[in-house]
């Protein structure tokens, strides 16, 4: 099934004026995911580099946002079918939703993993609304493809630091399950979030997920924290080198494309490959590098099993090469053409 | 392997044989060593060279890797990881063929 459960964007308050955020503003988070489906489980850190490129009227904001997977699968490469999908999102904002223009571009190491992971939408809370008691329900695209509004509920449940620093715990929440239309059995069960935000700016330094989707073959769940670590207005120089180097991986991506991943050609890996040194050629100080180094691997693990997948399918049908070993007492040798007339299997093992 | 390859399928004309590569230190002890622990009967061979001459042969990159080859002494499956169904079936359409 290929398809693509994209983002829940876009804080959708209403919020005059009162925003923390300023063009040029750039936030990093960081913290850790895991995904659980049945007995299997993956975590993996998160990076989020989040740009602030535009603020509008009602504080209303666009954010550039580049979120890095560092999967930790031990003893796993990254299978090529959990890793790709490179999105390019240009999303408008609707009613209350925030205009939310990302260059989303996401290795995930798997793709719900990261469709939690992109829910990160609210970036900060109107300080008039932090109030003990306080209500509010707003309607939020919960999915871009396919589309998916739902009512969202947020709820100040009180006083909480995190650290040194006075925060207002805020919980947002599903009032109801909302179906995923054209998916039969899909649906947004339930999305518990915890935000922890600055009672002096309003900005969110800590959120915490819980998340379940339930799918016809089982629920997963997915828990995510993510806490703010910087940050930083960038002075004009930086900023702009930001937003080139934002376009510069919007272009990568266009070589990557999912084809390419589901669909592998070495010409197409070559390109990938050529394109992302070229990126860290042409940026050598980019916070970004990590993201893409993130895809490095993703290719070089595609091409890996391409070649391994070319390499033996052409054995199948050639004669077996021959060959003769000792035995493992060291008493006699074995050659592999004696054997012909028997069906042999060879067992490659290696113990260390 | 032991069990539900070799102790399977020895008795129809199959021949299961263990390839130890890329061990570190002494090959044929280490080998040993495994054969003792999971008390294994069918042949183990041991390519003791450091970059596992006879894995590289077959284009064996990870361990384990099984290979079926036929009567007529072509290869019939490789594969790498360890696939028992596709594994059985591949010895058993190697049985049928001529």
């Amino acid at each position: 099934m290929r398809w693509v459960l994209a983002l829940v964007v876009g804080f959708s308050f209403l919020a005059a004026a009162q925003t923390p955020l300023k063009r040029g503003m750039e936030l990093r988070y960081s913290g850790e995911a895991k995904l659980q489906q049945g007995q299997q489980s993956i975590t993996a850190s998160v990076q989020v580099i989040d740009l602030v490129t535009e603020v509008a009227e009602k504080g209303q904001a666009t954010v550039a946002s580049l979120r890095v997977f560092q999967p930790q699968i031990p003893d796993r490469p990254i299978p090529p079918e959990a890793a790709l999908r490179f999105l390019d999102i240009g999303v408008s904002g609707e009613e209350a939703m925030v205009p939310f223009e990302q260059v989303v571009a996401e290795s995930p190491p798997f793709p719900f993993l990261a469709n939690f992971l992109r829910v990160l939408p609210v970036y900060f809370v109107p300080l008039d609304r932090l109030q003990v008691g306080k209500e509010w329900v707003t309607k939020e695209r919960l999915l871009l493809r396919p589309e998916v509004d739902g009512e969202v509920r947020y709820q100040v449940q009180g006083q909480e630091k995190v650290g040194d620093t006075a925060c207002w715990l805020v919980t947002r929440s599903l009032p109801k399950p909302v179906p995923v239309p054209k998916m039969e059995g899909v649906q947004f069960a339930k999305i518990a979030d915890s935000l922890w935000v600055n009672a002096q700016t309003g900005l969110v330094v800590r959120l915490k997920r819980e998340g379940t989707l339930q799918l016809p073959q089982g629920v997963l769940t997915a828990t995510i924290q993510l806490d703010l670590q910087s940050v930083n207005p960038l002075d004009e120089a930086t900023f702009a080198q930001r937003l080139k180097e934002l376009q510069a991986i919007k272009a990568v991506q266009q070589k990557l494309g999912i084809n390419l991943l589901q669909n592998p050609t070495k010409e197409g890996l070559d390109a990938a490959e050529n394109a992302i040194a070229e990126f860290q050629r042409q940026f050598k100080d980019s916070p970004y590098l990590a993201y893409l180094q993130t895809w490095l691997r993703i290719v070089q693990s595609v091409r890996q099993r391409l070649e391994q997948v070319e390499k033996q399918g052409a054995a199948i049908g050639q004669p077996a090469p021959d060959f003769e070993l000792p035995t493992v007492d060291g008493k006699r040798k074995v050659k592999l053409s004696d054997l012909k007339g028997k069906v042999v299997v060879l067992n490659f093992f290696a113990h260390w | 392997m032991e069990k539900d390859f070799w102790q399977a399928y020895k008795g129809k004309g199959v021949v299961v044989i263990g390839v130890a590569v890329w061990a570190e230190g002494d090959a044929f002890q280490r080998a040993r060593e495994f054969v003792n622990k999971h008390k294994l009967t069918y042949t183990v061979l041991v390519d003791a060279s450091e970059d596992g001459k006879v894995a590289q042969l077959y284009g064996v990159e990870g361990v384990p890797t099984n290979v079926v080859i036929g009567k007529d002494g072509k290869i019939r499956y490789l594969q790498a990881g360890f696939n028992e169904a596709g594994l059985k079936k591949a010895i058993e359409e190697a049985l049928k063929a001529q």
